[in-house]
């Protein structure tokens, strides 16, 4: 997406604009950026610092605003992981259980089994973990991510197969039992 | 992979069908919330907008005005204090000088001298003064201070 408004705060139609592009495709910068970290919440503050760099941004008009959203995202993404942030969080997901009717065992072995899940994820390389998750977070076809990936959607059936044979491996190695 | 979807049973992942409901539950939990409401707008941009108008508030204003405020008052108190130095260095000299005066009193000038009689303070009732009065009648004379 080409945007030619740069840099004017307080402009309604570039707030407009902001705000559809975020509706349209965050949620995919948000899978983009989940498969390079593994980390879901981090993923989600990647996806905000873009967009708010590019609502301060007043320099050159942005000509391909994703990929400007996604170096942003990157780049944020490497300064965290240099800085190796010591912060505590929450248990993985557990926001997600907030005054739901699970018992705190339900909630202990649901978020113990997403994070098997996500250490498992992160032994897959790259590649392996963007097309789950354009599959499964975006629902995808295979032809939208032959796009994004730039082959063709057979080989995107493949590495779609091997990523899920890969990570079935590796939850087995991990002692994962099925539930 | 297929072939070995018999170990289900016994709790490992065998099958993609397993992995594909395995991945959409995972998912499904693992997205924020937050990606589906929209793009929260900068409230610190808008936090520095509202610095910068401030900002612009008070620099419409005439800048000096606060600081000609505190060089008025402390001007105010250095010529107080000032004065007052000065003062007390005028006041200690004065004094002195005013012992000074009252010691030259009596030797300032003695135009009007005072009407005695030449035969002392024997009686007389001579006049002695040129509106007639005799000297008698100015020792009878009761000397009240003015009101």
């Amino acid at each position: 997406m080409t945007s030619p408004v740069s840099g004017n705060q307080n402009d309604p139609e570039r707030d407009q604009m902001i705000d559809t592009y975020y509706r349209e495709h965050s949620r995919e910068l948000w899978a983009l950026f989940y498969s390079m970290c593994s980390d879901a919440e981090r993923a989600y503050d990647a996806v905000q610092e873009a967009f708010l760099r590019y609502y301060d941004y007043h320099g050159e008009p942005v000509r391909d605003l994703r990929a400007w959203l996604l170096r942003v995202g990157q780049n944020w993404l490497r300064d965290v992981a240099r800085k190796k942030s010591n912060s505590c969080g929450l248990l993985p997901g557990m926001d997600d259980f907030a005054g739901h009717r699970e018992s705190a065992e339900d909630i202990l072995r649901l978020s113990e089994r997403q994070g098997q899940i996500r250490k498992a994820m992160q032994e897959l390389n790259e590649d392996d973990r963007k097309v789950l998750v354009m599959k499964y977070s975006m629902d995808w076809s295979a032809a939208q991510m032959a796009t994004v990936m730039d082959c063709s959607a057979a080989a995107i059936d493949m590495r779609l197969s091997r990523a899920r044979r890969r990570l079935a491996e590796v939850l087995t190695e991990q002692g994962f039992e099925y539930e | 992979m297929n072939d070995s979807s018999n170990d289900r049973s016994a709790g490992n992942i065998s099958s993609e069908e397993m992995m594909d409901g395995l991945l959409k539950d995972f998912f499904r939990l693992e997205t924020p919330s937050g990606l589906n409401r929209p793009f929260r707008r900068p409230i610190v941009g808008r936090q520095q907008d509202t610095a910068a108008s401030l900002v612009t508030l008070s620099t419409s204003e005439p800048t000096a005005t606060p600081r000609s405020h505190k060089m008025v008052v402390a001007s105010a108190i250095a010529v107080l204090a000032m004065s007052l130095i000065v003062a007390m260095k005028v006041q200690t000299p004065s004094s002195s000088g005013s012992s000074t005066v009252a010691n030259t009193l009596p030797t300032e000038p003695t135009e009007k001298l005072m009407i005695v009689s030449p035969r002392g303070d024997a009686p007389s009732t001579q006049v002695i003064g040129e509106d007639g009065v005799t000297l008698e009648e100015t020792d009878a004379i009761e000397v009240k201070s003015q009101k």
